[in-house]
């Protein structure tokens, strides 16, 4: 494989016959490896979003439901999606009762800062103090 | 009589090279492989998630204000608004700067003017936290 003559080959012919299948494998190997350790199992919002770009801290770990408002203001609490009307009753159902002190919200790049302030609002009368608004990393 | 001939061709072929099949096979393998990138490929996700910090507003028309709080107001010509004059980004970052090195604990209030998309507020958001801006607020827009 490696221009080397490997000794642990010689009595197998078998290992003649796959060898040249066996860089395809290896290459196979790594990809599955990184993909294993780069990627994340995050639950995407049911919603199309183009989150805004900003060069900020670190997300904070919270056991709230993910928030996700769109471009057009359409509220996803979890996979849950509702208007800006029935919020609170959605997310008392989601939330079951609990309170939470630190939230997160994905919002659209595009959407109206004010529909978001008016959900934040609505956040804190539910006992919410902070939010954490997610954003990418800008592109070089 | 096909067979019989297929048959010996089998075996002349046989008696050339004699077929060892190994105990394990690579091609189960690499199709259980294949299978559990295709997995990881799909299920997971490479974005690097980065967050603002802002405080909920208090609800109310206007919202009430902190004592001594800086309000900065966004327009949507994208000037911005911050004690009583129009100023550029980079203005508005020195005064606040200034204001921080005295208080660093000050509340901001940033108030997006109707029309203003969240990108432009977060890019204001971006950069008060990249000068040490911890407690920031963001208002519900009066203005147009």
């Amino acid at each position: 494989m490696n221009g080397f003559p490997n000794p642990l080959a010689q009595p197998s012919r078998q290992l003649d016959e796959d060898e040249p299948i066996l860089p395809l494998i290896n290459v196979v190997f790594l990809l599955l490896i990184f993909f294993m350790i780069a990627g994340t199992f995050q639950s995407m919002p049911p919603l199309d979003i183009e989150p805004a770009a900003a060069n900020a801290g670190e997300a904070k770990e919270t056991a709230a439901p993910p928030i996700a408002m769109d471009a057009r203001g359409t509220i996803a609490i979890g996979e849950r999606v509702t208007g800006l009307d029935g919020f609170e009753d959605a997310w008392r159902q989601q939330t079951r009762g609990n309170t939470y002190d630190r939230v997160r919200v994905h919002a659209d790049g595009a959407l109206e800062a004010n529909r978001l302030v008016e959900l934040m609002e609505k956040l804190r009368a539910l006992g919410v103090q902070n939010v954490q608004l997610l954003t990418v990393q800008r592109a070089e | 009589m096909a067979m019989v001939q297929g048959m010996s061709i089998q075996s002349r072929l046989g008696a050339e090279r004699p077929k060892r099949r190994s105990l394990v096979t690579l091609t189960p393998l690499i199709d259980v492989v294949f299978i559990l990138l295709l997995f990881f490929m799909l299920a997971s996700n490479l974005i690097d998630w980065r967050a603002l910090q802002v405080a909920t507003p208090a609800a109310g028309n206007p919202a009430p204000a902190p004592e001594g709080a800086l309000h900065i107001e966004l327009r949507a010509d994208g000037r911005l608004q911050f004690d009583g004059g129009t100023l550029t980004m980079t203005a508005l970052e020195q005064r606040i700067a200034a204001r921080l090195a005295r208080r660093p604990d000050q509340t901001l209030l940033i108030e997006p003017h109707g029309g203003v998309r969240l990108q432009a507020t977060i890019d204001v958001l971006e950069r008060l936290a990249s000068i040490g801006a911890t407690n920031v607020t963001l208002l519900q827009g009066r203005g147009p």
